[in-house]
């Protein structure tokens, strides 16, 4: 009995161990959280420094053609690692359109759906809260 | 539930699941580091849809399946040289997407066989797991599995070919998908027009002008001048396509624990038959430039 439990403790340690890393273990984990009716798309890895100057956080971008009448899941998760909890944002233009966190509650979604009305080249950024060294992934899924 | 399974044990099952650490270099744009080229390529590259949403669209619109609109692959062999390996690899990438979404794993071997194949004359076979895609693509049940594994594989090769400076390979496959994406909807417009089909035929626009772009880069060589050449033809008839656009504020809720975000905003394509007539007559003579290497 204490061997079955050794066994299964020692198999969640490696488990937690495991997503916690910086590496492609964090992609694969993190798309755990697509649902069953979705299509994953891409991944977005950002690897970052802390913050030097706090009103000039580092940020990882990317850009992504969204496509009207499509509904899109952003997924974040961060390496544990790493102290920075992630946020990723999606922006039009300079337009603000979604977050997974929410400045004035203070709300950490980790994730959001967008149903896309306008076709076009949006920006992904991901950051780490209070600038501080963060590992993470951004899933990119669709749903069918 | 079967569906659940199935992606449950795509994400533990990805090709080339490497477990080094993320380099901190290639995700991050330092607008201070970079020239408006290199920014555009990177964008390019990452704003090219995803072979599976043009799929998704003709699946969505009850586009029935025809093999007639995907790729060859009966000679593959034929292909030489990493400028034709490269965009035959988008345009039968493509064809995966479109196969996968489809359900027709049956006809899948062919195509994944013939990736292989341009994947390793591309040095870049390490990123197939061709025993698995096999694996998976012998059960319908996989579905979820073989879709995760192939689009995962591409994206790892891709990341793997901007870090090691082969953008130009990179720009190629994206172009071979934008080729493909843009000849299965045309074809299927053509056999029966629909007005999503048409639009999205329209909004390829944003991705061409960037493409014309990367390829002036590199218009010293003589298959990426050509290639300009064909796009510029293109791009005459694009010109006359209109994109209307008129903003408003996203609404935000929450909807069983998720947020959801809302857009209002709207996009208008402005396209005519005859327009899409000529993209498909223009895109058809650029494509068989590529797959008829194969004949």
């Amino acid at each position: 009995m204490k061997k079955i439990l050794t066994i299964i403790i020692l198999v969640l340690i490696a488990k937690s161990f495991a997503y916690s890393q910086c590496n492609q273990t964090l992609v694969t984990n993190c798309c755990h959280n697509i649902s069953s009716n979705s299509v994953f798309l891409q991944q977005y890895r950002a690897k970052l420094a802390a913050a030097t100057n706090p009103t000039d956080l580092p940020v990882a971008r990317f850009s992504v053609l969204l496509s009207k009448g499509n509904t899109y899941k952003f997924d974040v998760c961060s390496a544990l690692d790493y102290e920075g909890e992630a946020i990723l944002q999606l922006f039009d233009g300079n337009k603000l359109v979604a977050s997974t966190y929410h400045t004035k509650s203070k709300t950490d979604f980790k994730a959001f759906e967008f149903y896309c009305s306008k076709t076009a080249i949006y920006k992904i950024y991901i950051s780490f809260l209070d600038g501080k060294p963060g590992c993470a992934v951004g899933i990119l899924s669709m749903k069918k | 539930m079967l569906l659940a399974s199935g992606l449950t044990y795509s994400c533990s099952n990805s090709t080339n699941e490497s477990n080094e650490d993320f380099t901190q270099v290639d995700s991050i744009i330092a607008p201070e580091s970079i020239g408006v080229a290199k920014e555009s390529m990177t964008e390019l590259i990452d704003n090219v849809s995803s072979p599976i949403e043009i799929a998704s669209l003709l699946l969505d619109e009850n586009v029935p399946f025809n093999k007639e609109y995907i790729s060859s692959t009966d000679n593959i062999d034929n292909v030489v040289g990493d400028f034709n390996s490269a965009v035959n690899l988008g345009i039968l990438g493509t064809d995966l997407g479109y196969l996968n979404l489809y359900e027709k794993t049956s006809s899948v071997m062919s195509t994944v066989s013939a990736i292989n194949d341009l994947s390793n004359k591309l040095k870049v076979g390490q990123f197939f797991d061709f025993d698995l895609l096999k694996r998976l693509a012998s059960n319908s049940n996989n579905l979820d599995s073989l879709i995760y594994t192939s689009i995962s594989s591409f994206n790892n090769m891709d990341d793997y070919l901007r870090e090691n400076n082969r953008t130009n390979i990179s720009t190629l496959i994206v172009t071979g998908v934008w080729i493909e994406s843009t000849y299965l909807a045309t074809q299927v417009y053509t056999d029966k027009s629909n007005e999503k089909i048409a639009e999205r035929i329209g909004e390829q626009k944003l991705i061409l002008n960037n493409l014309i772009l990367i390829f002036n880069n590199y218009k010293s060589d003589p298959q990426f001048a050509q290639l300009l050449s064909d796009f510029q033809n293109l791009k005459t008839i694009y010109d006359d396509i209109s994109i209307v656009t008129t903003d408003s504020e996203p609404e935000s809720k929450i909807v069983n624990g998720m947020l959801v975000i809302v857009q209002n905003d709207e996009s208008k394509v402005n396209i005519t038959d005859e327009q899409i007539a000529k993209i498909a007559a223009e895109v058809e003579k650029i494509r068989n430039s590529f797959i008829n290497i194969n004949a």
